[in-house]
């Protein structure tokens, strides 16, 4: 029966926004804790529901009438219960969190009143059941990012990383806008005879659809989906803005990075999974882009000093080995989804985490800035501990959640370059991994470890902030090992609800289904535990007290490299400087002066002409008569030649 | 058929009257000493005229040895004539108050209005000649009325060129009844069927001349502006809206009734006529400063408009003449003329009104533009009555003009002359311009001075134009109709 | 009441603005309660509006001019009903808006209720003559508004803004006429009744090709040149940047729906009769429109004209859902009329408030008023986000009705729309919105402070529509597709024989 109010999940938060965004200012805490519970609701109810349908492996699907040819509806599947009870979960305890790192700020009300409408974004992105509602929601949570992340908005450098992210993910959306456009005119031509209560860009129908539409149209609508994908996930080349993102307080990057937001692109693609797999070849660009981006992302996550960035560049990386997973699909099938889901869930747990655990330290020593900081762990045990747990997982150390699902996907991409679909993904995510563990715990031991670099307060953040932490640095140690199995039976057969026959599908997108899982040479078992435990060993032999060897050894400051990595690959320069303000603003000025000149300017042509055509006749008029009488006589001439004409035409 | 003077007083009623009364009035004059009086007598007279002209019966034949004609067409200008004398009068009330020689100013004016009216209803080249110079040289006395310099130039002029167009016209009407051997107009026209030649062709490019002058079509146009301009103001007013129409229904009767046989040969002459009108008129207008002059101008533009009946007539020939095209082309420019006198002698006398405020204030050349500036609020009544006029002049609906406009364009296109309707569009859009620039000098610039006090009698004269066009614009039927039936007569 | 409601809702306006002009200072109240009353109305005639049919309803019809077959004829279906609401809608809100204003307010109130006469007459005529003289109607209070409350360029605004609708709409009249000419009624008489034409047009017997060609451009430019679609576009900014905010808000929320609807009600059922492919005449300039309109807004350095441009790039929407012919598109267009007529309201009261509590519109020259007028900056914010079409408000619904409906028909045009226009209108919309209300507060703007209750209070009620109808469409997207389809089945009939 608690599905009857599934509405509420969304519905409760935005309620919370309206009553914060009119009354928060009355209220203590800015009304916080509205957000808070709406959330928490939410998160019980999604849990009572996924009790209800878990046991008997139901779904549920409520759709009503929107306009024209359209609707609004509820679908709560295995892939969309787990991502409710994630999002619910973290964000409730990033809330929480809120409630004592936004203590004291003028805006508190507004916080969040957006926080609010963040959450119920991205949990009616999620549990859409048609592709225009999560369109809809999707955008809406680019609304509330940039919201959020210029929520400093006297800071200049917030408000434009809030444009930034805004638009960065526009490119995306509208990708993806223009996927939704080609895959709704291919539906329509199917003149399909819908059943009652089926609408065309419904889920159900669309996967039942996809065997009729052309598979170039497929392969086209796929990557155009992926777009937007790539512009929410923060891949290559889209994720320029992610790292700005952290401009806007450090719940927000939380959020952004861990529950909502980020994670919307992979849940797309994973939505959308039976049309990639149906698609030639989009599965392919799918893990050729996660693949890269993994890696990518994490050189320079190698160099940053601002602890936030760090954590950024991490977050796209491990976005990318989500999309890789997906992206094996066309190797192992379904399963990918189940797997890429269990890497997004465990890395939401112990992402946020970090950021938390990052808030907490610069909340008390006031700097982003690394190299300021070192020997924290002193002062802010409990901060320090649960980080180094999220550290751990991050970097994959055994037995941990991250090394339970980065694990896999390892090994989808082994499977992926055995089936051969190329092995470049494989190196890949394998050095990913490996640079992964060295950044994550570079970045462990300069903050905590060693001698304080400056004076900074020495101060352990208020219970109402630990608490989280505590919490999600359980979930993120020991969450993994327990569900495994179940997670991925459980998502991996998400799609047989809706009676998608992959068979048919692999034929189409000219797939090999293997059902038979690739043996693996042990040393292919054991890189994943060597890389990552390796990363730690080389991080702490440059970074910690126990450091051998020092980073000026091997790189200095005019490395051409290292130059290269701190520029972040002079994004910047080629996107801003010189994308938008050179080459769109040029155009612009162009089409400007064209307007003025050319197009107006044919305008007042025009009527000048006329007008000085009359300051010349005027003249005529000089008001002496013997002038007049000539006209007179002229006239008289051209009359009697107009006459004469005529008479001729009629001899004629 | 013979009538008996019972008859004639009932079908001439009208004019007999005026006639009585100009004679009373001369008398009177000798006698007054206060002659504001005379002004009063003069308004009656006309209002009761125009009650006779309408009741007047439009059916019988034609009398008085069959030279005038009681018929739709000649009550349809009486009506229009005598209203625009009546509003002429109603300023006069004000403009020549206490002035001694008033009564001579209404004298001549009802002189002239007689003289039209016997144009009007003339079916003879002789009488209607005749009827022309009593009107004309009436006028030529009230252009130099007040005796300024301005106004003894401006008479000169118009006395010069008005005498060469009746001569002009009178040799091509003897040339007429040397061909034809006789002056009545409908047997100009059976005759005018056989003959041919050279001398036929003289007499119509004199007589397409001559009335090129009366209508001041381009290039016999050029009195026009400088007597328009040098006359007091309300006799211009007269002038424009007035005697020019009996140019018109002049021009209608000898070209339409006894040189239609002919309209091959005029056809040409005057779509060029009108094309230069039009154009040159409004690409001028937009020049001119004083507001007059500008007025002046964009009543050559309005002959213009008004002569398009003409060519669409001509043209109408092509493939059988097809009366339904005539009559909507001829029926237009009588709505257009309808609706111009009244917009025009309007307007005028909005101009004598800023004239006689700067004249008060001491300052020199009244008509300036610069003198409208924010008369919106020094005189709100001549502003809103003169931003109606010049809407109503620019076809903007719903006022009186507009649907005379809209006839005369809608018959062009009618009649095939496609280029002929784009270009009168193309002018009245031109026209806005003048026009619009008027309007935001009384409308949004600063005033130029402080409120003043508006003379009865020209605002009363203004409102009653007011009330025609509006009257006009929103219940058009009835005029249309008589419009129409006038039409009929001269293409019956 | 209501057999003859249509025309108690154009009079009472009529009266109302005669009352105010009379009334000196206490004009704004006689024109509330007189574009209050329309409204009532107009929502009457709504509630009683037959959903089913796409008949004419509410029709009145008197002889005129029987000599010349003019009759007054009026009366609403799909088409005009949603324009009319808009304009009652936006009258009543313009007003509040303009509560504050002192300057000849009389005239001023006076003016804004003849300029609704004269739109709701454009959207109720069905006559040809009575359509074509409201059209001209409204360039009068418009020309007023400019020309007497404008900026420092307004004689030269109005008077083009004057001038260049009047040719065009001259030109339409001569089509008009040319319409007129070529129909005889069973009874031999002619009329200017505007479906016995375009029913007419559909014979091949009365008009030749060619004549019908020349009909159809006649009309169209009349159209375009309101709308306004480039490259008879402008006049517009000249006009919105002279304007006072009233005359804007009314300019652009009013007047240009007066071309789109003319494109519904008159081009689209003449279309199929002249030239199937004009429909790519048509989509091309929407595109045009769109991109170059987007594009022409980035550069703008003037908040206002900034907007004016962004009206261009919108109403391109309106050609291109017209020229894709499927009912989701046209609908679409139609529902685009409407919603950029809301948010646009919103974008010129937020550019006129910023011009007279700020002193200027020019972007560089301001900074960080959301910093002193938090509530106007939320309004703001909110019209700029439906504006760059945010889903969850109206401008999302017209604009992905039209690419998803057009896309059959125009695969390419809709490609260009979504990737060269799209980007561009969000990117012009954030960085404004960056430059003018965030950063850090500029000192000399320290001192101000949230605008009047009323200014606040029409952009909030304009804010709540739009997301009233961005999340409820169908409220009113049902007319329009009711009405959507005697316009798109002629084509689809010509495409099944092969014509397209």
């Amino acid at each position: 029966m608690y599905q009857d109010y599934a509405y509420l999940i969304v519905g409760l938060p935005v309620l919370a926004f309206v009553l914060t965004i009119f009354l928060g200012w009355r209220l203590p805490k800015g009304g916080g804790f509205l957000t808070v519970l709406a959330t928490f609701a939410g998160f019980i109810l999604s849990f009572q529901i996924f009790r209800e349908i878990y046991p008997n492996n139901e779904i549920v699907h409520q759709s009503m009438h929107w306009f024209a040819s359209f609707n609004v509806g509820i679908l709560i599947d295995p892939l969309a219960i787990v991502m409710l009870l994630m999002v619910t979960f973290v964000c409730t305890l990033i809330h929480t969190y809120a409630l004592g790192y936004m203590e004291g700020d003028p805006g508190m009300a507004r916080y969040f009143a957006e926080a609010g409408l963040f959450t119920a974004a991205m949990l009616g992105l999620v549990f859409s059941d048609n592709l225009l509602q999560l369109f809809i929601f999707w955008e809406l949570v680019g609304l509330c990012s940039y919201l959020l992340i210029g929520f400093w908005y006297r800071k200049p450098s917030a408000a434009s990383a809030a444009k930034k992210a805004f638009l960065v993910t526009r490119v995306g959306d509208v990708m993806f806008l223009a996927g939704i456009v080609i895959l709704y005119t291919n539906m329509v031509k199917l003149n399909l005879v819908l059943p009652e209560g089926a609408y065309l860009l419904q889920f159900q129908t669309i996967y039942d659809s996809l065997a009729l539409i052309p598979p170039d149209q497929l392969t086209w609508i796929a990557l155009l989906l992926f777009g937007g994908a790539v512009g929410k996930s923060g891949q290559f080349p889209l994720h320029v803005w992610l790292p700005d993102a952290m401009e806007g307080p450090t719940t927000v990057s939380a959020m952004i990075h861990a529950a909502t937001m980020v994670t919307a692109g992979v849940y797309l693609v994973a939505r959308m999974f039976p049309l990639f797999y149906a698609a030639p070849d989009a599965l392919m660009v799918v893990a050729y882009i996660g693949a890269f981006t993994a890696l990518f992302a994490a050189t320079m996550g190698l160099v940053m000093f601002d602890i936030k960035r760090v954590l950024a560049y991490s977050t796209v990386s491990q976005l990318g080995y989500m999309m890789a997973a997906l992206g094996f699909g066309a190797a192992v099938g379904a399963t990918a989804v189940g797997v890429s889901m269990f890497h997004l869930i465990g890395h939401s747990f112990f992402k946020a985490l970090l950021f938390l655990c990052a808030g907490s330290v610069i909340h008390a020593v006031a700097t982003n800035d690394m190299r300021e900081m070192g020997g924290v762990l002193r002062s802010m045990k409990w901060t320090g501990l649960t980080m180094l747990a999220g550290s751990l997982t991050l970097a994959g150390f055994p037995l941990t959640t991250g090394f339970f699902s980065k694990d896999e996907i390892i090994i989808l991409a082994f499977e992926n370059g055995a089936f051969g679909l190329g092995w470049v993904p494989y190196v890949f995510v394998i050095l990913a991994a490996l640079l992964t563990a060295i950044y994550t715990f570079r970045l462990w031991f300069l903050t905590f470890d060693g001698e304080p670099r400056s004076d900074y307060h020495k101060h352990e953040s208020p219970w109402i902030m630990l608490g989280p932490l505590v919490i999600l640095a359980v979930f993120a140690l020991f969450m993994g090992m327990p569900s495994q199995g179940a997670f991925y039976d459980y998502v991996g057969n998400n799609f047989d609800h809706f009676g998608v026959d992959f068979e048919e599908l692999a034929h189409i997108g000219g797939h090999h289904v293997h059902h038979d899982h690739v043996h693996e040479p042990l040393i292919f078992k054991l890189l994943p535990i060597i890389v990552g435990v390796g990363g730690i060993i080389i991080a702490a032999l440059f970074y910690s007290r126990w450091k051998r060897f020092d980073p000026s050894m091997i790189t200095s400051e005019k490395d051409p490299v290292r130059q290269i990595l701190l520029k972040a690959y002079y994004q910047h320069e080629i996107y801003t400087l010189w994308f938008a303000e050179k080459v769109v603003y040029g155009l612009a000025l162009v089409s400007n002066m064209i307007d003025l000149k050319i197009i107006d300017g044919a305008v007042n042509k025009i009527s000048a002409v006329l007008v000085g055509v009359g300051g010349t006749l005027r003249k005529l008029q000089t008001g002496v008569i013997q002038n007049y009488i000539t006209a007179i006589v002229l006239g008289l001439a051209v009359l009697l030649i107009l006459i004469q004409l005529a008479t001729m035409e009629v001899a004629i | 058929m013979t009538l008996g003077f019972s008859d004639y007083l009932s079908l001439m009623g009208a004019e007999s009257l005026l006639t009585g009364l100009v004679m009373v009035m001369v008398l009177l004059g000798l006698r007054l000493k206060n002659k504001n009086i005379q002004g009063y007598l003069a308004l009656a007279g006309l209002a009761a005229a125009l009650l006779l002209a309408i009741g007047a019966d439009r059916t019988t034949g034609p009398i008085f040895f069959g030279t005038v004609e009681v018929d739709p067409l000649s009550q349809f200008f009486k009506v229009v004539f005598i209203s625009v004398s009546l509003i002429v009068v109603l300023a006069g009330l004000s403009r020549y108050k206490d002035s001694p020689a008033q009564d001579e100013f209404y004298i001549l004016l009802l002189l002239a209005t007689i003289g039209m009216m016997v144009v009007s209803s003339a079916v003879d080249l002789l009488t209607l000649w005749v009827g022309f110079e009593l009107a004309s040289l009436s006028t030529y006395a009230m252009a130099a009325f007040d005796r300024e310099r301005k106004n003894l130039e401006a008479a000169m002029k118009y006395f010069i060129f008005g005498s060469v167009s009746s001569a002009t016209m009178l040799f091509g009407f003897s040339l007429l009844y040397g061909l034809t051997g006789t002056t009545k107009i409908a047997e100009v026209a059976a005759a005018s069927m056989e003959m041919m030649g050279p001398a036929t062709l003289v007499a119509l490019l004199f007589v397409v001349a001559g009335f090129g002058f009366k209508m001041a079509l381009v290039p016999f146009h050029m009195w026009a502006p400088d007597t328009y301009e040098g006359s007091p103001t309300i006799v211009t007013a007269f002038l424009a809206a007035g005697s020019k129409k009996m140019g018109f229904v002049a021009a209608f009767k000898v070209i339409f009734i006894a040189l239609l046989a002919l309209r091959m040969e005029w056809f040409m002459a005057f779509a060029v006529l009108v094309a230069l009108t039009m154009t040159l008129g409004n690409i001028v207008a937009i020049w001119q400063n004083s507001v007059k002059r500008m007025l002046a101008y964009s009543s050559v533009a309005y002959a213009g408009y008004i002569a398009i009946a003409f060519v669409v007539v001509g043209a109408v020939n092509n493939g059988g003449f097809d009366i339904d095209v005539a009559l909507g082309g001829i029926a237009g420019s009588l709505m257009l003329i309808l609706g111009h006198a009244f917009s025009k002698a309007g307007a005028f006398i909005a101009v004598a009104v800023v004239g006689y405020m700067v004249l008060r204030e001491g300052k020199e050349n009244s008509d300036d533009i610069e003198h409208y500036a924010g008369l919106g609020r020094r005189a709100p009544i001549t502003a809103f009555c003169m931003l109606i006029f010049l809407f109503s002049l620019s076809g903007i609906p719903p006022m009186a003009v507009f649907w005379g406009k809209l006839m005369v364009f809608m018959s062009a296109i009618h009649a095939g002359l496609v280029w002929l309707a784009v270009l009168a569009v193309l002018n009245s859009a031109l026209s806005l311009a003048y026009y619009l620039r008027v309007i935001m000098y009384m409308y949004m610039k600063e005033p130029a001075g402080e409120k003043i006090l508006e003379p009865r009698g020209y605002v009363l004269a203004m409102v009653v134009a007011l009330v025609a066009v509006f009257y006009i614009g929103l219940f058009p039927q009835a005029f249309v109709d008589f419009a129409y039936s006038a039409a009929a007569v001269l293409l019956h | 009441m209501m057999d003859n409601a249509i025309s108690l809702m154009i009079a009472v306006p009529l009266l109302a603005a005669i009352v105010a002009f009379f009334f000196g200072r206490g004009a704004k109240y006689a024109a509330l309660i007189g574009s209050l009353i329309p409204l009532v109305i107009s929502l009457q005639i709504f509630r009683e509006f037959d959903r089913t049919t796409n008949a004419m309803q509410f029709v009145e019809s008197y002889d005129w001019v029987p000599a010349i077959g003019v009759k007054y004829t009026v009366g609403v279906d799909g088409i005009g009903l949603p324009l009319i609401l808009l304009t009652t809608i936006v009258t009543v809100l313009v007003v509040v808006y303009s509560w504050g204003e002192t300057k000849r307010s009389n005239q001023f109130f006076a003016l804004l209720l003849l300029n609704e006469v004269g739109v709701l007459g454009v959207f109720a005529a069905l006559d040809f003559f009575l359509f074509y003289i409201f059209w001209e109607v409204v360039l009068i209070p418009m020309f007023f508004l400019v020309g007497v409350w404008g900026g420092p360029r307004k004689d030269y605004a109005a008077v083009k803004f004057f001038i260049y609708t009047h040719v065009a709409s001259l030109i339409m009249l001569l089509s008009i006429f040319a319409l007129y000419f070529s129909y005889r009624t069973p009874e031999g008489l002619r009329t200017f009744d505007m479906m016995t034409l375009l029913a007419a047009t559909g014979d091949s017997t009365i008009f030749s090709p060619m004549a019908l060609n020349l009909i159809f451009f006649g009309l169209l430019l009349g159209f375009l040149v309101k709308m306004p679609a480039v490259p008879f576009h402008t006049w517009l900014p000249d006009a919105h940047v002279e304007a006072p905010t009233a005359g804007s808000v009314l300019l652009a929320a009013l007047l240009l729906k007066m071309g789109g609807y003319g494109l519904f009600r008159i081009i689209m059922p003449i279309l199929p009769n002249v030239s199937p492919n004009y429909i790519t005449l048509m989509a091309v300039i929407g595109v045009v429109s769109i991109v170059y309109g987007a594009f022409l807004a980035l550069s703008q350095k003037d908040l206002k004209k900034m907007v004016a441009y962004s009206s261009v790039s919108h109403m391109g929407y309106v050609l291109l859902g017209a020229g894709a012919l499927s009912i989701l598109s046209v609908q679409g267009a139609m529902f685009q009329q409407f919603s950029h007529g809301l948010i646009t309201c919103v974008l010129f009261m937020s550019a006129g408030t910023i011009q007279h509590i700020a002193g200027t519109r020019i972007i560089s020259e301001l900074g960080g008023l959301a910093d002193r007028m938090p509530q106007f900056s939320v309004l703001m914010l909110a019209g700029f986000m439906a504006s760059l079409g945010l889903p969850g408000m109206c401008g999302f619904v017209a604009e992905v009705s039209v690419l998803a409906g057009a896309y059959e028909n125009l695969p390419v045009y809709v490609l260009i729309t979504i990737f060269g226009g799209i980007v561009v209108t969000a990117g012009y919309h954030l960085w404004a919105m960056q430059k003018v209300m965030f950063g850090p507060i500029l000192k000399k703007y320290l001192d101000l402070k949230d605008p009047h209750s009323y200014e606040i209070l029409s952009m909030g009620i304009l804010i709540l529509l739009i997301i009233y109808f961005g999340v409820q469409p169908a409220t009113i997207t049902d007319i329009m597709g009711v009405a959507a389809e005697p316009l798109v089945n002629p084509f689809l009939t010509l495409a099944q024989t092969g014509v397209i």
